[in-house]
């Protein structure tokens, strides 16, 4: 997703920088790469890659992440979400596809929401109900 | 009619055998024509815009990228086609990026007219730039499409905002763009007397740039310096140039 070709290189579309915060609604169409510090919104049509030392106080909506970083904020990614083993997040996730990498930490709800995936649910309704009646002890006797 | 702006540092006698060369090549194409030279003591914009209304079809600068940055800004009718002839090898970026050789060889581009519109950069509505600025990072806050903020926590930092740059930065992105918007480029130079300097960078693509400050900010406009006071709006113009550029170009 984020090798470091040439190509993909040319792709990037911003790059906050360790020595840079930003502050507000951060809105692009194009590649994203985080080694500063964000405060607000995070939207991107394309991939979000965010360094080990980066922090970001922010809700994050993009199609592809990979978290290397800290997040306190809500994760909404369509495709895939790596956390890596340095990565923090102080949320909840929606992602389709997520992929946890040991020693990372994660606080908040999981949600994967492609709804082919669905979990399977029993259909208790069709079921006839058991009677789980027992009889009287005393009236056997 | 062809009309041409020779640089004030063309009097060096350095260059007068390229000039010389220039000329008679340019009479040998049929495409020589009135020839004025920059002045600090000569008011150019009025003697040019008079004679363009008279009927010059090309304005051709003779010079470096200074020179032309200079004669967008004498210009008040922008869509009379510009030509360049770059003499000397300091500070022809633009030259090179647009294909034009130096010295008689740029006197064929001119010649053969491709055109191609070049969108330009503009300083509080006043001032247009075709390539980049330049700015220390001290006290300024920077406001993006009145979208963001960037706060820039290191007072060394080095802010470049572009119309088209040429340049590599850290092996991730070359930058050439003339897309309609601006690249904001702030460079960073971290590391003690100890620890080896690490350089990295921060890239951003805009269409408006805010940059306010306390004080006037002293800024490196095309190696030209200036003072301008704050709040500074950087923008695409709405204007574009009409640009005579060469077969070689990389835009």
């Amino acid at each position: 997703m984020f090798k470091e070709t040439p190509a993909a290189a040319h792709e990037t579309d911003t790059i906050i920088g360790p020595s840079v915060k930003v502050e507000g609604d951060f809105v692009t169409e194009g590649n994203v790469i985080v080694e500063g510090t964000i405060c607000g919104t995070i939207k991107t049509a394309k991939n979000l890659k965010v360094g080990p030392s980066s922090k970001i106080f922010a809700n994050v909506w993009a199609e592809n992440a990979l978290i290397a970083g800290e997040i306190q904020g809500n994760l909404n990614i369509v495709n895939k979400l790596e956390l890596t083993s340095s990565a923090k997040i102080f949320g909840d996730i929606k992602t389709s596809s997520l992929s946890i990498a040991n020693g990372a930490t994660l606080n908040g709800k999981c949600q994967m929401s492609e709804s082919k995936n669905k979990a399977l649910r029993p259909e208790f309704s069709k079921q006839k109900k058991i009677e789980l009646k027992q009889e009287n002890p005393d009236k056997q006797a | 009619m062809y009309y041409y702006i020779y640089d004030n540092y063309l009097v060096e006698k350095k260059y007068q055998n390229t000039l010389s060369r220039v000329e008679s090549q340019l009479t040998d194409l049929g495409i020589n024509g009135k020839i004025v030279r920059m002045s600090v003591f000569k008011n150019l914009s009025s003697h040019l815009n008079d004679d363009i209304a008279k009927g010059i079809k090309t304005i051709v600068v003779v010079g470096n990228d200074q020179t032309l940055n200079q004669t967008l800004n004498l210009i008040n009718n922008l869509n009379i086609p510009i030509g360049l002839i770059p003499i000397g090898s300091n500070n022809n970026k633009i030259a090179e990026l647009f294909g034009i050789p130096e010295g008689e060889a740029a006197c064929n581009i001119i010649s053969s007219r491709n055109i191609r519109q070049i969108h330009l950069g503009i300083i509080n509505q006043k001032y247009y730039f075709m390539s980049y600025l330049e700015m220390m990072g001290d006290g300024v806050y920077i406001n993006c499409d009145d979208n963001y903020y960037i706060n820039i926590e290191d007072k060394k930092d080095i802010i470049t905002i572009s119309n088209i740059y040429y340049g590599e930065y850290d092996g991730r992105i070359n930058i050439l763009s003339n897309a309609g918007y601006l690249n904001l480029i702030i460079k960073n130079k971290s590391g003690g007397l100890f620890s080896a300097k690490k350089e990295n960078f921060s890239y951003f693509k805009a269409k408006k740039i805010f940059i306010s400050g306390d004080k006037s900010i002293p800024i490196l406009l095309m190696d030209e310096k200036k003072i301008i006071k704050t709040p500074i709006r950087v923008e695409i113009a709405k204007q574009k140039i009409n640009l005579i550029v060469g077969k070689k170009r990389k835009i």
